[in-house]
C-alpha cells in the first residue's frame, strides 16, 4: 500500500477552503439585495455558477489521480506483483 | 385526483419493478456478474440522500423561507471533494477490518469497544427515526392527496370509467366525480401502514436474506440506483413542464412571480429576517457532515462499495446529480406560490399539486412515483442498515449471556434481525404519527441531520487523529447527544403537544437560562445553528480534552494505525510488547457449551486437544490460543452459520473487555514479538527444514502442504507446477480437493483463471469473498467446491514462475491477510527451492548414468581393437586408435586368414555413442565370422552392406571402411572401399605416395551396392598407411585443413621411422598442427611397411 500521492492532500484542502470561502459570506454579501429585482438574480447565478465549477474542479482532480496499483475492491481482492 | 385503483395499482406495479430488478441484480450476483459492481450505479445510489426532503421539503422550503434549502445541497458536494482520503480511507478500513455497520465502524476505531457499539446504535436509532417518519409522512401524504377513494360498488366503478377517459382525464373532468362516489376511505386502510410493510417486506427479502452482513446487497442498490433515475427524471420532467409548459421561460416565471407574490426579492436574496448568514453557514456544515454520518448513507458509501476507483467516479456525480436536481426547485416553488398563493395548499407538496391542478394525469402520477422512489430508497437503506447495527451490537450480545439449548442460533438471528427491520419502519411510522403536521419536512430532517452530526468529531476525529481515544469519543457522543436531544427533539415533541410547552418559553422549572432554545442565555441564534453549536461544543470539546489528557489502551493503539493510517502501510511498532492473558480451555468449553450443548463442546474440544497433546484441564499455551479460536469458530460455525460463529467469538472476547487485552485475528497474531507472528515464522522454519531434509520432492510438497493446512486450518490446498510438454498447472500436490475437482484439475495455460494468472503475472492474487467473482469458469468452480476464499501464489526459480500455490476456505471470508500473504509468498520461495534442488539432484543423476553409459561404451570400443598385432616377416605393422570423446567410432582390424594372408581393414562410423560402438562391434563379429568365406575384399564388403544395409538405415549411421587382402610371401594385395578415405601408398623407389582409391558406396546407403577391387604390389621400403579423416580433416587456428597433401610429405620424411614411430610422430605432428592436445575427431592409423633386405 502506497501513501496518497504527493499533491493530493493540498489540493484537496484547496478545493475545499475554495469551495468554503466562495460559497459563504462575505462572498454571498457581493450580491446584496441584487435579488429584489424581478429577473434573473446574480445570486442565483454566481451560486449555481460556482456550484458548477466546484464540480468540475472535482472531475479534473479525480482524472489526474494517479492509479493505485494495489487497490482493493470489496473483499479485499488485491493482486500484488511479486517483488524480484 | 385520479382513482384509487390506478394510484394503489402503479404504486403496487412500481414495487413490483423494483422487487423484479432486485431480484435479477441477485440473480446476476450469483451467476457471477454484478451489475451493480459499476461506478456509475454505486454513485446513483448514494444519491439516495435526496429523499423526500428534497423532493418534497425543498420546494416547501424555497416558498416559505427562501434559498435556505440550499445549503442542505452544497454542503455535501463540498464534502465530497475530500472523499478520496476519507471516504477512501473509510471504505480500505471497512474491509480489511470486515466491519459491516457504522457502529461497527466507530466500536472498531476505539478498540472494538462493545459500549460505544451499543451506544452507537441506540443513537443511530433515535436520531434516525425522525429521519424514516418523514419519508413514510410524504408517501402517504402524498397517496392520499393524490387518489379518489374506492367506489362503495361495481356500478359506481362502471359509471366512473364511463365518466372518464382515465388516460387523458382533465382537471375539470376530475371535478365530475359520480356523486355516488364513497367520500372516504375506511378507517382500518391506512396507506402508510400498507407502505410501511411493503417496504419492510422488501427489505427483509434483499436486505435480510442470509446473515452474512459482509456480503453485499446487489438487490437493494439496483433498487436504490433506479429509484434515483426515477425521481431525477420526474422532477426534471415536472420543472420542464412548470418552466416552458406554464410558463414562457424562466423569465416570464420570474415577472409573473414578481408581480403575485408579496416580498417575492425576500425569497430570493441573502441575508433576509429569516436566513442569516449564520443560519447559511450551519446549514452548509450540517449538509457536508450529514451525508458522512448517517446510518445509511454510511452503509451505501463504505459497506457496499465493491471497488474504491469508483470513489473517483461518485465524487463528481454525486454532486452534479444534486446540481441538476436542484435546478428546477426555485422554479417549481416560484409557479406554487403563483398559483396557490391564495389557498391552503401546504407549500411542500408544490411539487405533487402543480401537475394535479394543471397538467396531465400521467404527469402526476410520475411526480407521485418519483416521491414515492426519494422516500422509500432512504427507508430501505436505513432500515437495513439500522437492523445490522441491533442484531450485531444489542442482541447477539445479550444472546451470549442467555444459555440456549438450541440446536442452530442462526435462525433466530436471522428472523430478529428481520423483525428488528419491521420495527424500525414501523417505529417510524409511529413517530410520524405523533409528530405534529405543522412541522416542516425540512425541518424533521434537520433534526435527524443534526443528530447525525454528533457522530463527525469520533468518526473524522478517529479517522485523521491518533490520540482520538474511547473515552474521548464515548464521552463526546454522550454529551452531543444529550444537548441534541435537549434543543431540538424535545422542543419537537412540544411542539406536537407531548410536552408542556412552558419549558420553551421559561426553561424547565423555570430556569430561563435551561431554555431550550436559548441555552445557558445565548439567544439570537436561529434554532439550528444554536443546537449545532452547543451540541458540537460539548460533543467535540469533550472528546479533544479527554482524548490529549487520557491515554490509549494497548488494543486501540492497535486498531490507531488500522484506520489512521488505513492508506499507508503501518509503521512497525518498534520495541512494542502486548502482553497477553489468553482464555482458558475452559473458558473456550463454556463459550462453546452454550450453543452445542456440554457435551458436545467437550468432546470436540478433547478431541481437538488430545491430538496437540495438551490437557484439558490445563492451561493453554499462548501460541495455542490463535489456533483453539479457530477451531471454536469453526465448531460453532457448523451449528450456527459462519457469521454469526465470528460475530459470537469476536462479541466474546471483545466482551471480556478488561480481562483480556489480546488482539486476535484470523490467524491468531497474539503479538508477542516485534515482526511477524511467531506461528507464521515457526511454520517457515519447519517448511526451511523440510525442504533441506533431503528427502523425495514429493514427501515434500506433501509435508509442506500438510503444514500449511493444519495450523491455517484452510480447507484445501494445492501446489500446481508448470509442464511445458503439456503447456499446463499439474497438480503435484493437494490436500482436500475433491474427486470432481481432481478431475478437472490440470489447467491449460491459456485458461482464464486466477491461477493461471498468478502464473503469468508473476503475481499473488487474492480473493477475500469468491463470491464478488465474475469470470464463469471460476465461479463454476467455486460453487461446485463451496469455497469462500482464495489466494495463489507463484512458486518462482530466480523470478521466474515454475508453479503455483494455492489455498482455500470453504468456511470463512476475508481471511487472506497482509500479514498472510507476505507469509504465503515466503513459504513458495521455499517451494521453489524445494523443487530447484529436485531438479539440480535428477540432472546430476542423468549426468552419472551417461557417464557410466560411456564408460560402457568405451570399453566395448577397445574391446573391438585388436591387442597385438600379428608378427610378419618382412612386415612391420603398426595400428593406432585414438577416440576424440569418450567413446569413437572409429575401428582398426588385422586378420590372418587360413592361407597365412592377412586382411587389414580400418573403418570409420557416424556417431560418437553407445549405439555407433555397438554397430561397430556387430560388423567385427560379422567380419570375424565371414572374412574366409569371401575371396577377396569386395566380396567382404558386398556381404557385409547388405547384412548392416537395415540395421544402419534404422539407426541412421553409416560406415565407411577400406579392406586389403595381403599376401605376405609375394606382397601382393588387393584392395576395395565402401567410402572410405584412400589410404595412401609410399613407393620407396620412386619418393612417391600413391593414392589406394576404388568405387564404392558408403556401408547403410543402399541394399545392393558393387565394390571395385583393385590390386598393388608391395616393394621393400614401401609404406602403406590407413587413416580415417580424423587426421586430414584436422584444422588449424585458421580453420586450414591438415589435408592430404601434408599427409603425404610426412609419410615421405618419415619413410626411415617404424611403423610405431610413424604413428606417434605422425599424431604429434597433426596436434601442433590443429594446436591442441586433443584432436576433434577421432583418429585412427593403420600402418605397414615392407622390411627393406
Amino acid at each position: 500500500m502506497k501513501k496518497p500521492a504527493a499533491g493530493t492532500v493540498p489540493e484537496i484542502c484547496l478545493l475545499l477552503a475554495a469551495g468554503m470561502i466562495l460559497l459563504n459570506y462575505p462572498f454571498l454579501g457581493i450580491f446584496g439585495d441584487t435579488a429584489r429585482t424581478p429577473g434573473l438574480s446574480p445570486l442565483l447565478v454566481f451560486l449555481f455558477l460556482t456550484w458548477g465549477l466546484l464540480i468540475l474542479a472535482i472531475f479534473l482532480f479525480v482524472r489526474n489521480l494517479p492509479g493505485e496499483d494495489d487497490e482493493q475492491d470489496e473483499a479485499g481482492n488485491r493482486q500484488k506483483r511479486r517483488r524480484p | 385526483m385520479i382513482p384509487f385503483a390506478i394510484v394503489a395499482g402503479t404504486s403496487l406495479l412500481y414495487f413490483g419493478v423494483l422487487f423484479g430488478v432486485a431480484f435479477y441484480a441477485d440473480k446476476c450476483r450469483k451467476a457471477g456478474h454484478s451489475i451493480t459492481a459499476n461506478a456509475y450505479v454505486y454513485a446513483l445510489s448514494l444519491n439516495v440522500f435526496l429523499s423526500a426532503w428534497t423532493f418534497y421539503g425543498a420546494t416547501g422550503r424555497m416558498a416559505t423561507q427562501g434559498l435556505d434549502f440550499l445549503p442542505l445541497f452544497l454542503g455535501p458536494s463540498l464534502i465530497a471533494t475530500t472523499w478520496w482520503l476519507l471516504l477512501r480511507r473509510m471504505v480500505r478500513a471497512s474491509r480489511e477490518q470486515h466491519i459491516v455497520s457504522f457502529a461497527d465502524f466507530i466500536s472498531s476505531r476505539y478498540g472494538k469497544s462493545a459500549s460505544i457499539g451499543a451506544l452507537v446504535t441506540l443513537f443511530c436509532v433515535i436520531g434516525t427515526l425522525p429521519y424514516i417518519a418523514i419519508q413514510l409522512r410524504a408517501i402517504s401524504t402524498t397517496f392520499n392527496m393524490l387518489s379518489i377513494p374506492p367506489v362503495v360498488s361495481p356500478q359506481h366503478l362502471i359509471d366512473l370509467f364511463n365518466t372518464f377517459d382515465l388516460l387523458s382525464v382533465t382537471a375539470e373532468q376530475m371535478v365530475k366525480v359520480p356523486a355516488a362516489v364513497s367520500p372516504s376511505l375506511p378507517s382500518y386502510i391506512d396507506s402508510g401502514l400498507i407502505i410501511a410493510l411493503l417496504l419492510g417486506l422488501f427489505c427483509v427479502l434483499f436486505g435480510a436474506r442470509h446473515l452474512d452482513a459482509s456480503e453485499r446487497h446487489d438487490g437493494l442498490i439496483a433498487a436504490v440506483a433506479l429509484e434515483s433515475l426515477v425521481k431525477l427524471c420526474a422532477f426534471l420532467a415536472l420543472g420542464f413542464f412548470v418552466t416552458f409548459g406554464l410558463f414562457d421561460g424562466l423569465d416570464d416565471l420570474l415577472r409573473q412571480f414578481f408581480r403575485h407574490a408579496d416580498q417575492a426579492g425576500a425569497l430570493l436574496s441573502l441575508p433576509t429576517a429569516t436566513i442569516t448568514y449564520t443560519q447559511w453557514f450551519t446549514l452548509l456544515i450540517i449538509g457536508m457532515l450529514a451525508p458522512l454520518c448517517l446510518p445509511g448513507q454510511f452503509h451505501l458509501m463504505v459497506i457496499e462499495n465493491s471497488r474504491e476507483k469508483h470513489i473517483r467516479t461518485a465524487m463528481w456525480l454525486f454532486p452534479a446529480y444534486m446540481l441538476l436536481f436542484s435546478l428546477f426547485i426555485i422554479p417549481i416553488a416560484l409557479a406554487g406560490l403563483v398559483f396557490f398563493s391564495a389557498s391552503a395548499v401546504p407549500a411542500d407538496y408544490f411539487v405533487l399539486r402543480l401537475p394535479m391542478e394543471k397538467g396531465p394525469p400521467w404527469l402526476t402520477l410520475l411526480i407521485f412515483l418519483g416521491g414515492l422512489s426519494a422516500a422509500a430508497g432512504m427507508v430501505m437503506v436505513t432500515s437495513v442498515a439500522l437492523s445490522t447495527m441491533i442484531l450485531n451490537n444489542l442482541v447477539v450480545p445479550a444472546v451470549l449471556k442467555i444459555r440456549s439449548g438450541a440446536a442452530s442460533l442462526s435462525g433466530m438471528l436471522i428472523n430478529t434481525k428481520r423483525i428488528a427491520i419491521f420495527l424500525i419502519i414501523l417505529g417510524g411510522y409511529f413517530y410520524d404519527k405523533a409528530l405534529s403536521d405543522s412541522y416542516g419536512l425540512i425541518n424533521i430532517v434537520l433534526i435527524s441531520f443534526v443528530a447525525a452530526v454528533q457522530f463527525a468529531p469520533s468518526l473524522i476525529g478517529g479517522l485523521l487523529w491518533e490520540k482520538a481515544s474511547r473515552r474521548g469519543a464515548l464521552t463526546g457522543l454522550v454529551a452531543g447527544f444529550l444537548i441534541w436531544g435537549y434543543t431540538l427533539l424535545i422542543p419537537s415533541l412540544i411542539a406536537s403537544g407531548w410536552l408542556p410547552g412552558d419549558i420553551l418559553g421559561e426553561g424547565p422549572w423555570g430556569i430561563s437560562w435551561l431554555r431550550p432554545h436559548a441555552l445557558f442565555g445565548l439567544a439570537g441564534l436561529d434554532v439550528w445553528s444554536h443546537a449545532l453549536f452547543w451540541s458540537l461544543l460539548f460533543n467535540l470539546g469533550s472528546f479533544l480534552v479527554i482524548s490529549v489528557f487520557g491515554r490509549l489502551t494497548p488494543r486501540e493503539l492497535e486498531q490507531v494505525d488500522r484506520f489512521v493510517h488505513a492508506l499507508s502501510p503501518p509503521a512497525e511498532p518498534a520495541g512494542m510488547k502486548i502482553l497477553s492473558k489468553a482464555p482458558s480451555v475452559r473458558e473456550f468449553v463454556e463459550l462453546m457449551t452454550k450453543f452445542i450443548g456440554e457435551e458436545r463442546a467437550q468432546s470436540a474440544i478433547g478431541d481437538y486437544l488430545k491430538d496437540k497433546g495438551i490437557d484439558l484441564r490445563g492451561s493453554l499455551p499462548d501460541q495455542e490460543v490463535p489456533a483453539l479460536k479457530r477451531f471454536t469458530e469453526k465448531t460453532l460455525a457448523g451449528s450456527v452459520g459462519a457469521a454469526p460463529a465470528r460475530i459470537i467469538i469476536e462479541n466474546y472476547l471483545s466482551a471480556r473487555g478488561s480481562k483480556m487485552e489480546d488482539v486476535f485475528d484470523i490467524f491468531g497474531n497474539v503479538t508477542l514479538s516485534r515482526n511477524a507472528s511467531r506461528e507464521q515464522l515457526s511454520v517457515l522454519y519447519e517448511a526451511a527444514r523440510m525442504v533441506a531434509s533431503g528427502k523425495g520432492l514429493q514427501t515434500i510438497l506433501d509435508d509442506i502442504l500438510r503444514l500449511l493446512e493444519q495450523q491455517f486450518m484452510l480447507d484445501l490446498c494445492i501446489i500446481r507446477i508448470f509442464d511445458p510438454a503439456q503447456n499446463a498447472l499439474v497438480v503435484k500436490s493437494q490436500i482436500g480437493m475433491t474427486e470432481g475437482h481432481l478431475l478437472s484439475s490440470r489447467i491449460q495455460l491459456h485458461e482464464q483463471t486466477f491461477v493461471t494468472e498468478s502464473f503469468r503475472k508473476n503475481s499473488l492474487v487474492i480473493i477475500n469473498d469468491a463470491e464478488t467473482v465474475t469470470n464463469p469458469d471460476s465461479v463454476k468452480i467455486i460453487r461446485r467446491e463451496g469455497i469462500k476464499s482464495m489466494a495463489h501464489t507463484p512458486i518462482v526459480i530466480e523470478n521466474q514462475p515454475v508453479g503455483v500455490l494455492s489455498a482455500y476456505s470453504r468456511t470463512i471470508k476475508g481471511i487472506f491477510t497482509e500479514e498472510f500473504t507476505e507469509f504465503f509468498t515466503s513459504l513458495a520461495g521455499q517451494l521453489g527451492v524445494a523443487w530447484r534442488n529436485a531438479q539440480q539432484t535428477e540432472k546430476l543423476l542423468e549426468a552419472k548414468e551417461h557417464q557410466k553409459e560411456m564408460e560402457i561404451a568405451k570399453r566395448i570400443q577397445f574391446s573391438l581393437l585388436p591387442a597385438k598385432l600379428p608378427q610378419i616377416k618382412g612386415l612391420s605393422l603398426a595400428g593406432f586408435c585414438e577416440p576424440a570423446s569418450q567413446v569413437g567410432g572409429d575401428y582398426y582390424d588385422v586378420l590372418i586368414n587360413g592361407d597365412r594372408s592377412l586382411d587389414i581393414l580400418i573403418a570409420d562410423v557416424s556417431g560418437h555413442n553407445v549405439g555407433a560402438a555397438l554397430m561397430m562391434a556387430e560388423a567385427r563379429t560379422f567380419i570375424h565370422a565371414q572374412y574366409h568365406n569371401f575371396s577377396g575384399p569386395a566380396g567382404i564388403m558386398q556381404a557385409l552392406n547388405r547384412f548392416f544395409n537395415r540395421d544402419l538405415s534404422k539407426a541412421e549411421l553409416f560406415i565407411t571402411l577400406f579392406y586389403l587382402r595381403l599376401d605376405p610371401e609375394s606382397r601382393r594385395f588387393s584392395y576395395a572401399s565402401a567410402g572410405h578415405n584412400p589410404p595412401l601408398l609410399f613407393r620407396a623407389a620412386t619418393g612417391k605416395c600413391l593414392l589406394l582409391d576404388a568405387e564404392g558406396l558408403i556401408l547403410g546407403i543402399k541394399e545392393e551396392v558393387t565394390f571395385e577391387e583393385k590390386t598393388e604390389t608391395l616393394a621393400p621400403g614401401d609404406i602403406l598407411l590407413l587413416y580415417t579423416d580424423g587426421i586430414i580433416e584436422a584444422r588449424d587456428d585458421n580453420q586450414e585443413l591438415f589435408g592430404e597433401a601434408r599427409l603425404r610429405i610426412f609419410l615421405k620424411n618419415s619413410r626411415k621411422l617404424h611403423p610405431t614411430e610413424i604413428a606417434v610422430e605422425l599424431l604429434n605432428t597433426v596436434r601442433q598442427f590443429s594446436g591442441r592436445e586433443s584432436l576433434e575427431d577421432d583418429v585412427s592409423l593403420v600402418i605397414i611397411k615392407v622390411e627393406e633386405k
